[in-house]
């Protein structure tokens, strides 16, 4: 394996082993050779003795019985000198124990014995001493006398050294052998097995698997590894997508603080929510502080008296937090955070304790939301409930004035009327006459003062006519600028071609102010408010829904304030909606600006981004210019206009039918009266004469409407013409009803002259 | 050296070839004034006849008879003796002290039929006369014939006594030997004065 070194590794132990082993093999060898010497070298010197001597014991018997002695002598040194070297003495005896021939390597050292001792052997310190009978036959004819010195023991040592050689050289090829085959068998297969368990660890690749053939113990040993591999692949792919699912997790719950510690209360883990909602990183907190740190130290104090209480044992500092959770209870609580910049936020924290496989506590695990917003909110929605009733009690004063103004309107109408009837009078005198005019300009701002009535209750009439958006703008700039104050500029641009809108005055006046005093309150201290117009013609592609192609005179207002998110700009044009300050704004500034571009056939876009100012887009359909006809007003003319033709006048309240039915007596008219619709179809059908015109309220009771009653009579008369009169502002579609039904509408309270003025002309339509 | 190493020869060819291999001694090794019973102070007669009944004893433990000249394994073997003799006593008393299963009986001879059934006989110097005879009729017998006068070789005996001095030495004829059928041990040829290898040669 190259690259990898150990300091014990398996090959240099083996190695070792079979060092050792080969040594203590030698040892032994030696061991058993040495005791093998030792216990057999006697016997196996006498048996040499004995072996190498019989040839001599053989040829002796002749020497003795022929007298030989010169051929004993000769016999025995060569014997003693050279077939058996050590031997020191060999002495030959006769029949009669008489010395017959003799060597001696030394006669004063080694002496021939003096008597015989018949077949006996005998080892002294250093000697072996054999005493052999010299046989003729059976016939024991003499004695053979041998005295080997024996060899010490170091000195019989070389014979075994190339015994021990051998021995040596056997093991070394035995010990090379092992090596061999264990680095084979063992090393290279382990090898392969590291490499491989390596190459997973360092690459993280559990495809890798270990290739070994074997069908030993190591070959099950790498499929179980392999196997291993596998699973521990799976497991890893499995923690792999729990590990991206709970960063997802995490990630989703930036806004939610997840913190955890230590059974200590170290904090362990302090996600990025934390970060958020805390303003420290979680490198300042991890492994450095606890809890502790962002809690009111009195709060932490009242909670934990509580606990103390409610768990019967003293409570205090870090164990505030998780004595409940680590009981097993659940705890949920409102705490406040201190920020690292040292604001306040209100979460609910709940707290969990974590426990190993084991079910050892290892720490707990805090959640904390950030209530402060909804806490906000809730505040904000009380105040908004409190707009609310504010509004309502409103819209019942506005009611209450409305349906009073309505009433005062018909009052006022009639009495306009019988003083025009008067006035007509031409016997009264110049001083009466001065009386009625003063009496009739009373009456007017009585009628000035139910108009009011009706616009706070929002019941005003609205009275379209084609006005020049851009004039009406630059006349009312001058008022905006004060609207707005010293510190913020406003600028308004005109179009290039002429911005001709069928509207009504007032509403729009309103739309702008609106419009305008909404970018005034978003632009914090000082900036810039743009109006424009435009001629444009929305293509296929508009931003708004409501968008339909045609001409139209587009409004914007632009300011340079902090902008919306797109969350508000949902909720913007919504009744009560508002991001101001309590009692600051009503809620229902743009519900207004939306109410009136509706009833204006028309619709609002809006660009809008934080800390980029807000766009308010506002488009109109384009109308006509202004013509020189008549607007539909009260007029004042001293010469009312009569007739003799048949009025139909369908009217429920008295004094307005009464003093219409006089002044239209007076001025030649043939009268028919109705009180209500019911009476009003009895009357038509069984009328006796032709009706020229009807003229009629537009809301009476008995279930049957002046627009009803109208189209009934149409069905008989579809040619009949129609004056209808209202106290009240007409809706859209009512309005609509007025062009298709060719209506001509009276609204209250109206003189005398306007009164016939408006039959005259109807009547003088064709 | 010479003798030396010559004697280790035989040794290793005797040890080999068993004793049917004839060499002729070497001329120094019937030296045997040395030897102890001969340079004894008995008296020189009685000394020799001891010597030579000693050797006619021994002279049987190197001779190999050919089985038919027994009529079991442990059939004594016979010296005849002519006539009385000296000799017997001593061979008698020679005889005892052999103890192999074959005993040694001494018979004294009177004709040479009687001599047929002996398996050596012993022709004494007094005995010159009746010896050519006697050896002519058993020659070609199994019978190990010695004698000792300076004509026992040319008369067809085996073995002849020679007296040097106060030594007594033996000449073996090797062409009676092989007549007789018997064979004679190495052991005991080596040390012979003269191997006679025909019945002519000068003695």
């Amino acid at each position: 394996m190259p690259g990898l070194h150990f300091k014990h590794s398996i090959r240099q132990r083996i190695i070792r082993l079979i060092l050792l082993t080969s040594g203590l093999a030698f040892l032994c060898v030696a061991v058993a050779v040495t005791i093998y010497e030792s216990t057999t070298f006697r016997p196996r010197q006498l048996d040499a003795l004995k072996n190498t001597s019989r040839l001599l014991l053989e040829v002796l018997p002749g020497t003795l019985d022929f007298g030989g002695y010169d051929t004993a002598n000769t016999y025995l040194r060569t014997y003693a000198e050279e077939t058996q070297p050590g031997v020191v003495v060999a002495a030959l005896y006769d029949a009669e124990g008489a010395l017959f021939a003799i060597y001696s390597s030394d006669g004063i050292a080694y002496p021939a014995p003096k008597t015989i001792e018949p077949s006996n052997h005998r080892f002294t310190a250093h000697e072996l001493i054999l005493w052999q009978p010299v046989n003729r036959g059976t016939t024991t004819i003499g004695h053979l006398y041998l005295l080997k010195i024996l060899p010490p023991f170091y000195a019989r040592l070389p014979q075994y050294a190339i015994m021990a050689g051998a021995v040596l050289f056997a093991l070394i090829i035995v010990g090379f052998v092992l090596i061999h085959g264990v680095r084979r068998n063992l090393l290279n297969p382990l090898a392969t097995l590291l490499a491989t368990a390596t190459h997973v660890t360092v690459h993280r690749d559990y495809s890798a698997r270990a290739e070994l053939n074997h069908q030993d113990e190591l070959g099950h040993l790498a499929n179980a590894f392999n196997r291993m591999l596998e699973v521990i692949g799976q497991r890893a792919a499995e923690l792999d997508q729990a590990n991206t699912f709970i960063r997802n997790v995490f990630a989703a719950t930036s806004e939610v603080a997840i913190i955890a510690t230590d059974t200590n209360g170290l904090v362990t883990l302090f996600n990025t929510g934390a970060e958020h909602m805390l303003g420290y990183t979680s490198a300042e907190i991890v492994n450095r502080a606890t809890p502790i740190l962002w809690h009111k130290a009195a709060e932490i104090e009242t909670r934990a008296t509580t606990l103390s209480l409610q768990l019967h044992r003293k409570i205090s500092g870090y164990e505030t937090f998780v004595a409940l959770a680590t009981e097993g209870q659940s705890d949920a609580n409102e705490w406040a955070f201190i920020r690292k910049d040292g604001t306040e936020r209100r979460v609910i924290l709940v707290v969990t304790a974590m426990h190993d496989n084991q079910g050892k506590l290892t720490g707990h695990l805090g959640v904390a939301t950030d209530i402060t917003r909804r806490q906000q909110a809730e505040a904000e929605r009380e105040k908004l409930q409190g707009q609310l009733i504010h509004a309502q009690k409103m819209e019942a004063i506005g009611q209450l004035a409305g349906g009073v103004a309505h009433d005062f309107n018909n009052i006022l109408a009639a009495m306009l009327m019988h003083i025009g009837i008067l006035r007509d009078e031409p016997t009264i005198s110049p001083e009466m006459r001065a009386a009625l005019d003063e009496q009739q300009e009373f009456v007017n701002r009585a009628a000035n003062l139910t108009r009011q009535l009706l616009l706070f209750g929002r019941r005003e009439v609205m009275q379209k006519q084609p006005i020049d958006l851009d004039a009406l703008l630059g006349n009312l700039l001058k008022m905006l600028r004060r609207l707005i104050g010293e510190n913020i500029s406003i600028e308004f641009k005109g179009s290039p071609k002429a911005t001709w809108i069928n509207a009504d005055c007032g509403m729009i006046e309103q739309v702008v102010m609106n419009l305008v005093v909404n970018a005034r309150d978003a632009i914090q201290t000082s900036g810039r408010i743009t109006l424009s117009t435009a001629i444009v013609k929305p293509t296929a592609t508009a931003k708004s829904a409501e968008a339909r192609p045609g001409a139209f005179v587009q409004l914007t207002v632009t300011d340079t304030g902090s902008g919306m998110e797109a969350s508000t700009l949902e909720h913007i044009f919504e009744p009560f909606f508002t991001t101001k300050d309590q009692g600051k704004g009503t809620g229902l500034g743009l519900a207004t600006v939306y109410g009136i571009v509706k009833r204006h056939e028309g619709w609002i876009e809006v660009d809008s981004s934080p800390g980029h100012g807000t766009s308010f887009h506002i488009f109109i359909p384009t109308a006509p210019p202004k013509r020189d006809t008549p607007p539909i007003t009260n007029s004042k003319t001293n010469s009312a206009p009569s007739g003799r033709e048949t009025i139909f006048l369908v009217e429920d309240d008295e004094s307005v039918r009464s003093a219409a039915h006089a002044v239209l007596r007076q001025a030649g008219y043939q009268i028919i009266c109705a009180v209500n619709g019911p009476k009003a179809i009895d009357l038509w059908k069984t009328r006796t004469q032709k009706i020229d015109l009807l003229l009629t309220d537009m809301i009476m009771p008995e279930g049957l409407t002046g627009l009803e009653l109208v189209k009934r009579l149409r069905i008989d008369e579809p040619d009949l013409k129609v004056v209808i009169m209202s106290g009240y502002s007409l809706e859209l579609s009512q309005q609509d009803v007025l062009k298709n039904e060719r209506l001509t509408y009276l609204s209250k309270p109206f003189e005398s002259s306007g009164l016939a003025q408006t039959v005259r002309r109807v009547l003088d339509r064709n | 050296m010479a003798p030396l190493k010559h004697s280790r020869v035989l040794i290793t060819l005797c040890a080999f070839a068993g004793a049917e291999l004839f060499v002729q001694a070497d001329p120094p090794l019937a030296a045997i004034q040395g030897l102890p019973q001969v340079a004894s102070l008995q008296p020189a007669t009685a000394q020799e006849t001891r010597v030579k009944a000693a050797y006619l004893v021994k002279f049987t433990q190197y001779v190999n008879w050919p089985a038919t000249a027994f009529d079991s394994d442990t059939a004594p073997i016979v010296i005849g003796v002519i006539g009385p003799s000296p000799l017997t006593s001593d061979l008698e008393q020679e005889a005892r002290r052999i103890t192999s299963p074959r005993r040694i009986e001494i018979h004294t001879l009177s004709t040479a039929e009687e001599a047929a059934h002996c398996h050596a006989v012993y022709f004494g110097r007094s005995d010159a006369r009746q010896e050519e005879a006697w050896l002519l009729a058993l020659q070609e017998k199994p019978i190990l014939t010695i004698g000792e006068t300076d004509r026992t070789i040319k008369h067809g005996a085996i073995i002849c006594l020679v007296t040097a001095g106060k030594n007594v030495l033996f000449e073996v004829s090797r062409p009676a030997m092989e007549r007789a059928s018997l064979k004679i041990s190495t052991d005991m040829l080596r040390y012979a004065k003269k191997v006679h290898n025909s019945p002519e040669e000068p003695n």
